[in-house]
């Protein structure tokens, strides 16, 4: 599972760089979050703006990372997709998430709360 | 009835529906990554039926969800065919998934709704999502062989 991480206005963005977040990959992506969350930044923005395809292990991923930050730090996500959004819609995690069409400019300001 | 494992070769995997035509028929052995290149030749099938990208993408997440489920419990202990026939029939895709694993426990595909949003479910949603996406489920467990029926409904492009 290939991310990287920038820094962006103070928040903690992690872009996956892979078109799928399914079966195949649930386990390793969340290995390499965690890693990833080594770094600071908060909130912590994940870009799943490439991700084309997401199933139920992926989803439950998502939620395994957003578990794994506990009350310190939020995750939010950025650029769902059409196939990805409807799967967060379908299962009704759309609601605990806060969503970003896109990523923020780097420079314009965070919103915070 | 249901629970009887054969163990069985491609050489006697049911024959495919007659009527499939132009429609996708494979045997995989289970596992995430063959379900993965399974529902990557899916997806490119579809696309050149001129099937529209909403429809495609649930059908291949439908697809998927049933050979993750397939991958996860009937086969835990060792991996197993799939066999996946699928084709365009009216204003729907009919699909037909057999495997010869372990059947589901009830005998038929769980209907309770994942936990709620806010108690952060990590699974559980499979069925649900299966559920939600299709107009028409059979499951029967034959002896030696489990198979599900489905439709996923073609929509009208806006």
């Amino acid at each position: 599972m290939n991310i990287s991480t920038q820094d962006l206005n103070g928040a903690l963005v992690i872009t996956l760089e892979e078109q799928r977040l399914d079966a195949a990959v649930a386990l390793s992506f969340k290995e390499a979050v965690r890693e990833a969350l080594a770094e600071p930044g908060a909130p912590v923005i994940l870009d799943m703006s490439r991700v084309d395809f997401l199933d139920s292990s992926g989803l439950g991923a998502v939620v395994a990372v957003m578990k794994l930050l506990g009350g310190d730090r939020r995750l939010e996500l950025s650029g769902l997709t059409p196939n990805v959004a409807k799967v967060f819609r379908l299962t009704r995690m759309d609601t605990v998430f806060t969503l970003h069409d896109r990523l923020p400019e780097r420079g314009a300001s965070q919103a915070t709360g | 009835m249901c629970g009887r494992i054969v163990k069985v070769t491609r050489d006697n995997i049911p024959p495919d529906e007659p009527g499939a035509g132009s429609g996708f028929a494979c045997v995989f052995q289970s596992g995430d990554m063959q379900t993965r290149k399974v529902m990557l030749r899916l997806r490119n099938h579809l696309r050149t039926q001129g099937v529209d990208d909403a429809t495609l993408g649930t059908a291949e997440l439908v697809l998927a969800e049933v050979c993750n489920n397939i991958t996860e419990h009937g086969y835990a202990t060792a991996p197993g065919p799939i066999q996946l026939v699928l084709h365009c029939e009216g204003d729907g895709l009919v699909c037909i998934v057999t495997d010869y694993g372990v059947p589901l426990p009830e005998g038929t595909p769980p209907s309770a709704p994942p936990d709620p949003p806010w108690c952060l479910p990590e699974g559980g949603f499979g069925w649900h999502i299966i559920r939600t996406l299709t107009d028409r489920l059979d499951y029967h467990c034959h002896p030696g062989f489990n198979r599900l029926d489905l439709r996923i409904p073609i929509l009208p492009v806006n």
